[in-house]
């Protein structure tokens, strides 16, 4: 069963054409070629998938693109603004918190999900909001010394 | 994923006119998608039934409160009406991660209802009431008769659960443990909570207690309860206690969580945690 189904995703406005079966990622990734968006369990395991639903942080590979119908989207391409990188994606940057940065989209774009809805979040806030994101590259130490600079 | 339908009903009857033996009721998807996708379970159709009012609102009712089954765990973490049911903000706080709580809901979690779920153990201390609807009516099911096996209830064919009531259990306290293999996100290897009622008044108190992940479906013995209730306990008392429900649990060996002997651990590390520090 195919549905049209209108997003809008980080400001633009798109009206694609879906299956039921499709998920949010596969939306995101495979129609919208948006890439920055990772796959990487495609079960809510990882976090790589992580976008900003309506203001809240969601796995896109468990929402079905079709339930995202008339919602705004925020992946990681919509996080910097003009060109210009955020606190947080300079913090990972200087930290050295990315290797091979499959699942840096998904981090930054929570931390940034949760600064939208408290500005000075402590380092224990954005720890809890991390919870269910894996690294498998920077060992998280790096990725910790990126949220001291954020929450400083 | 294998192809199936997609419906959004927006009432009980355009639900209920769709709803048949080859569908799928779509909450949060934090268990059925994952189902789908795996192939353990398919389906022709979905139907998503977070259009339908009814499944929403957590709001005071006679004596307890009401919460929605599409209600999501996040919003059950941020209600101020829930303060008193500490056991279920522990739990809610517990599960999953931060955007699996955005999705997931506590209709989906009873309905698929895992040995080790993280509303079991509480809603059955607090002897919920589940509210459950069909084509031909509403019926009320006490929790302990709503979870009969591993993602197994007694739901019937083309029923939905629309909400659950709890309880509002005057002068009482209660807790809820859980271990899992990860300090991050996983699945409970073992949860338990306990209800304690007059927790201060020896001669009047009462014991609830339900174990996680030791039987298909949340454990209690209401025998052993009746046995801790109305006494001034001593360390003797928590040990035959602690016997008993041993006896009575079936853990699985094979499980890959936790053996069956951490479990025992923890349930007698909680019960003399809890019970061993009442007056
Ligand atoms: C990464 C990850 C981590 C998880 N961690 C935990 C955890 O720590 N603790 C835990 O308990 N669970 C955990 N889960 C499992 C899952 O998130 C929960 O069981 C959740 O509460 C399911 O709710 P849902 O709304 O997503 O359900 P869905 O997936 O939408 O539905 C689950 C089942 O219930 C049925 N259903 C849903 N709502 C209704 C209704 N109102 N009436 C009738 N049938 C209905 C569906 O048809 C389906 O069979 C985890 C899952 C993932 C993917
Ligand atoms: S790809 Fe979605 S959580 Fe791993
Ligand atoms: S940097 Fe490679 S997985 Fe995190």
């Amino acid at each position: 069963m195919k549905h049209k189904i209108n997003l809008n995703v980080n400001g633009e406005k798109h009206s694609i054409e879906v299956e039921s079966h499709h998920t949010l990622l596969y939306a995101i990734r495979e129609i919208l070629h948006l890439t920055g968006t990772k796959k990487g369990c495609g079960e809510g395991e990882c976090g790589a998938c992580t976008v900003i639903m309506d203001g809240v942080p969601v796995r896109s590979c468990l929402v079905l693109a079709v339930e995202a119908d008339g919602k705004d989207i925020t992946t990681i391409e919509g996080i910097a603004k003009d060109g210009k990188l955020t606190k947080v994606q300079e913090a990972f940057i200087e930290a050295g918190a990315i290797q091979c940065g499959f699942c840096t989209p998904g981090f930054i774009v929570a931390i940034e999900a949760l600064l939208k809805k408290k500005k000075n979040p402590k380092r224990s806030e954005i720890i809890e909001a991390l919870g269910g994101h894996l690294c498998r590259c920077t060992g998280y130490e790096a990725i910790l010394k990126a949220i001291e600079k954020i929450s400083k | 994923m294998k192809k199936f339908d997609y419906f959004r009903p927006q009432s009980l009857k355009e639900l209920f006119s769709i709803y048949d033996e080859n569908s799928a009721i779509l909450a949060g998807g934090t268990d059925l998608l994952v189902d789908l996708r795996s192939g353990k379970k398919s389906f022709n159709k979905v139907i998503d039934i977070k259009g339908i009012e009814e499944f929403y609102g957590i709001r005071k009712a006679n004596a307890g409160v009401e919460i929605g089954a599409c209600e999501t765990f996040s919003n059950i973490l941020n209600s101020k009406i829930l303060n008193k049911f500490t056991a279920l903000k522990q739990a809610a706080g517990c599960m999953g991660c931060y955007e699996i709580r955005n999705r997931a809901t506590i209709g989906g979690n009873i309905c698929n209802s895992s040995p080790g779920c993280e509303t079991g153990v509480v809603l059955s201390v607090y002897e919920a009431t589940v509210n459950v609807c069909g084509k031909n009516g509403k019926r009320k099911v006490p929790f302990e008769e709503f979870c009969v096996g591993v993602n197994k209830t007694s739901l019937k064919r083309g029923e939905v659960v629309l909400s659950i009531f709890i309880p509002e259990i005057k002068n009482s306290k209660s807790f809820y443990s859980r271990i899992s293999r990860t300090q991050g996100m996983d699945l409970a290897c073992w949860n338990g909570a306990i209800l304690v009622i007059n927790p201060e008044n020896p001669r009047r108190r009462k014991i609830r207690m339900s174990f996680g992940t030791v039987a298909p479906t949340p454990f209690r013995d209401k025998e052993v309860e009746k046995n801790l209730s109305n006494k001034k306990l001593t360390q003797k008392d928590i040990d035959m206690a602690f016997e008993e429900i041993c006896k009575k649990i079936s853990p699985r060996a094979s499980s890959l969580r936790a053996t069956p002997e951490e479990k025992k651990l923890a349930i007698k590390n909680f019960m003399n945690d809890i019970l061993g520090n009442l007056p």
